[in-house]
């Protein structure tokens, strides 16, 4: 009967150790983040022996964040919602991850229960896909500038560049935001204009190299117009980037915590 | 004898010319002198990608006329004027890849780039678009 309860002793110790052994170790992940053991990390979470449940989702989901990889994320939060409710540093970071990727997150949260701070970055966000102007009371001051940047420059009409492009080259340019760029392109507009003038003149229009100067003028007018009218549609984007990244970095600041 | 003579004098030019590129440079001795200095890397410049064209666009002359000069000046003349760039993607390279990629488009594309280029025009750009040597990101969306 001895061997019987020393069998029964050690069926009880194993089955503890496999219990323990299925939950996360909490202290072993701190471990982990902190001397940046990134694959080891990968390994434990999608060990198999760990019993699946809302925290190991929480735990991957936040992986994700940290390592800036959308899939993993996605894959996770979804079932770990709960707990990204219930923690507002990680329910925050979550927002700021997913700020400027072009998925639908955003649109699939449930806006009821949030944060203070998820709620101002929730309103930032619409702001930022919204094409019509919004009231900005809520908007902290410190994102005012690139604010009145962005929407500057999106009330600019890439017809008003172009015209203006076609009156003198290079004053598109300036209309679209890129005040340096005046000078070089009206200085090499004007070369080939008056090059192709002097040929004209010295020459016929038949003659070959009029053609040629004709022919490089018109692409490089047509290419300034051209320019002026992409060179406003890149700035738009830039702007609206530039205030994403400012909105990131603001709130990114003023909630200093972590996860791990 | 003249013809034999300037003849020789470009065969010359060409192989200082080839001499001089950077790709050639002998890694060993080079390695060493530069090691401790942050490089940046040079990307190759090959001819024009026929992969995904048509048998019957391989055909034109004028592509490899025109991708035989592009070829020939970004791999010979412009190795003497790279480190004055502006932007990540020279002039020359940024009119390949956008012609490729948008046809005529790009050729507008590639020459609004080159008559905007100064070192002034750094300035009009947000500090996201640079690089760590102050060379604007010009690469397609």
């Amino acid at each position: 009967m001895n061997w019987i309860k020393k069998m029964g002793l050690l069926f009880c110790c194993f089955c503890f150790l496999k219990i323990t052994n299925a939950q996360i170790n909490v202290s072993f992940l701190q471990y982990l983040y902190e001397n940046n053991l990134k694959k080891e990390l990968q390994t434990y979470l999608w060990k198999n022996t760990l019993k699946e449940n809302d925290t190991l989702f929480f735990e991957r989901a936040i992986f994700g964040l940290n390592e800036n990889n959308e899939k993993i994320f996605i894959e996770n939060f979804n079932q770990a919602k709960n707990l990204f409710f219930q923690n507002e540093c990680a329910l925050n970071k979550a927002a700021l991850f997913n700020f400027d990727k072009k998925n639908e997150w955003f649109e699939r949260l449930d806006t009821v229960n949030l944060f203070e701070t998820t709620k101002k970055i929730l309103l930032t966000y619409k702001i930022v896909n919204s094409k019509n102007i919004l009231t900005i009371d809520s908007l902290p001051n410190e994102l005012l500038t690139s604010y009145s940047e962005m929407q500057k420059y999106r009330k600019k009409k890439s017809l008003n560049a172009v015209l203006l492009s076609l009156i003198l080259p290079g004053l598109g340019e300036i209309y679209a935001g890129r005040k340096r760029a005046f000078f070089p392109v009206l200085l090499s507009n004007g070369f080939y204009i008056a090059q192709s003038i002097e040929s004209i003149s010295k020459f016929e229009v038949n003659n070959g190299l009029s053609i040629l100067n004709l022919s490089l003028t018109g692409l490089f007018y047509v290419s300034n117009i051209y320019g002026t009218y992409y060179d406003l549609k890149k700035i738009k984007r830039e702007k609206q980037k530039q205030f994403e990244i400012d909105t990131i970095n603001y709130f990114g600041s003023t909630c200093q915590c972590s996860v791990h | 004898m003249v013809r034999i003579l300037i003849l020789c004098l470009l065969a010359n030019i060409m192989l200082n010319g080839f001499s001089q590129n950077r790709l050639n440079l002998n890694k060993s001795i080079a390695g060493k002198i530069v090691e401790k200095y942050p490089k940046e890397n040079i990307s190759k410049r090959p001819f024009l990608n026929l992969q995904n064209k048509k048998s019957i666009q391989k055909l034109n002359p004028l592509l490899y006329v025109s991708g035989g000069l592009l070829f020939f000046y970004q791999n010979l003349l412009s190795e003497q004027i790279q480190a004055n760039c502006v932007y990540k993607n020279s002039c020359s390279e940024h009119a390949k890849i956008c012609i490729q990629k948008y046809k005529f488009k790009g050729l507008l594309m590639g020459v609004s780039q080159f008559t905007k280029c100064s070192p002034a025009i750094v300035q009009d750009y947000p500090i996201f678009l640079k690089t760590d040597n102050g060379k604007i990101i010009n690469e397609l969306d």
